[in-house]
């Protein structure tokens, strides 16, 4: 049974006919389910716990990437399956996924091709792609066993890759982690001066499962394209906790 | 991993310290490890260990193989091969089962090899047809 989480976005008139039409083509697939509705008050894990007590096994987030990661905060503490329909912008996660906009997405969860992946986790918040901190200026505290100091300059924390560059065709990609290995990469980019020339160095990488993220000041991280602020980060994997409907089109690669 | 004259390149697993970034602690790590930056405590790898020509190391170190190109201030203990280049400087002791070291190279310390020359990474041995007692 499916429970669809709608973004309260979409009660805006102008997204009445794509819905209409979803709804539709999901009645026609045969995997229509629970409508929830977010709004300001509703606590999106009661509204699946709820759905899950009346025989839910496939959550599904409709609406752009704020939906989803509302949705992907809460989905993780339950055993259930995790889709979505990308209606409005921006829709990165869902291309990462590989699932298109609009009606097409209905086929893609009709055609239930589903991966485990592991998902990050900073401060409660989940992230499938990576966490970024643009600034640095910050201190690694690894696996409560060494300490990394980074120079000013971006880091990242990828489960898979970063998102703002993933879909941008100019940058060039920073880093690309197996979503289903139970670790993260913590990666420091090369830096080079300014009248540096000649080939550019290599990045820093490290494996780990677990690192705190410290810096005199609050810093600015990034995740999943939400910008937060915090002096301390507490980051960790949760091993294949989320299963997930994917696209052919995924834009990531899992090993067999 | 180790190619002479080629630059190590970066394999999935590998965990790498760039120049400019520096470690301090208990590094560990199941994969290789490839050092161009600085690292500082101890440096464990079940796997083989890159420390590039600008990296300098002041731990204790345990790996698989070693090639060693910078400089290292302390004990090497290597249950395989270690490597070092002309430009490498250790200052410490080495253990390794093969010492292969270039002119040029500096090592200041003692030096044991073979065998019986690595015990750090050697399994304990496991009794398993341990006799059994006869009961009177």
């Amino acid at each position: 049974m499916y429970q669809y989480v709608y973004d309260a976005a979409l009660t805006d008139k102008r997204h009445h006919l794509a819905l209409t039409a979803i709804e539709n083509r999901l009645t026609d697939l045969g995997i229509q389910g629970r409508i929830d509705r977010l709004s300001l008050f509703k606590n999106v894990a009661e509204s699946i716990e709820e759905g899950i007590r009346r025989g839910v096994t496939t959550i599904v987030a409709v609406g752009n990437d704020d939906t989803v990661k509302k949705v992907m905060d809460a989905v993780p503490q339950f055993a259930v399956t995790m889709g979505v329909i990308p209606i409005g912008k921006p829709n990165k996660i869902a291309r990462l996924l590989g699932v298109p906009e609009g009606v097409a997405a209905c086929d893609v969860l009709s055609a239930r091709l589903t991966q485990t992946l592991d998902i990050g986790r900073v401060n409660g918040h989940h992230f499938l792609a990576a966490l970024s901190i643009p600034a640095g200026g910050v201190t690694l505290e690894c696996e409560g066993k060494y300490r990394v100091t980074v120079p000013r300059g971006p880091v990242h924390v990828c489960n898979m890759t970063p998102l703002e560059t993933l879909l941008d065709e100019d940058a060039a990609p920073i880093h690309q982690a197996d979503p289903s290995d139970g670790m993260l990469e913590a990666v420091i980019p090369a830096r080079r001066g300014i009248f540096q020339s000649g080939e550019r160095g290599s990045k820093t990488v490290l494996n780990l499962r677990r690192l705190t993220i410290r810096a005199e000041r609050p810093f600015t991280y990034v995740v999943d394209g939400r910008s937060l602020s915090a002096q301390r980060a507490e980051v960790d994997v949760l091993p294949g906790r989320l299963k997930v409907i994917v696209g052919r089109n995924r834009l990531f690669r899992v090993p067999t | 991993m180790f190619k002479p004259a080629a630059r190590p390149e970066s394999a999935s697993n590998d965990t790498v310290i760039a120049a400019g970034v520096k470690v301090e602690g208990d590094f560990t790590s199941a994969g290789n490890i490839i050092i161009e930056g600085e690292v500082s405590g101890t440096l464990r790898t079940d796997m083989d260990l890159v420390v590039g020509p600008e990296a300098k190391i002041t731990a204790s170190v345990t790996a698989r193989n070693a090639r060693i190109a910078g400089e290292v201030h302390g004990n090497l203990s290597v249950s395989e091969r270690a490597e070092l280049t002309a430009t490498a400087k250790v200052s410490g002791d080495v253990q390794a089962r093969v010492l292969v070291m270039e002119a040029g190279a500096i090592l200041n310390g003692r030096c044991a090899m073979g065998a019986e020359a690595a015990p750090v990474l050697i399994p304990t041995p496991v009794l398993r047809n341990r006799p059994v007692k006869a009961e009177s």
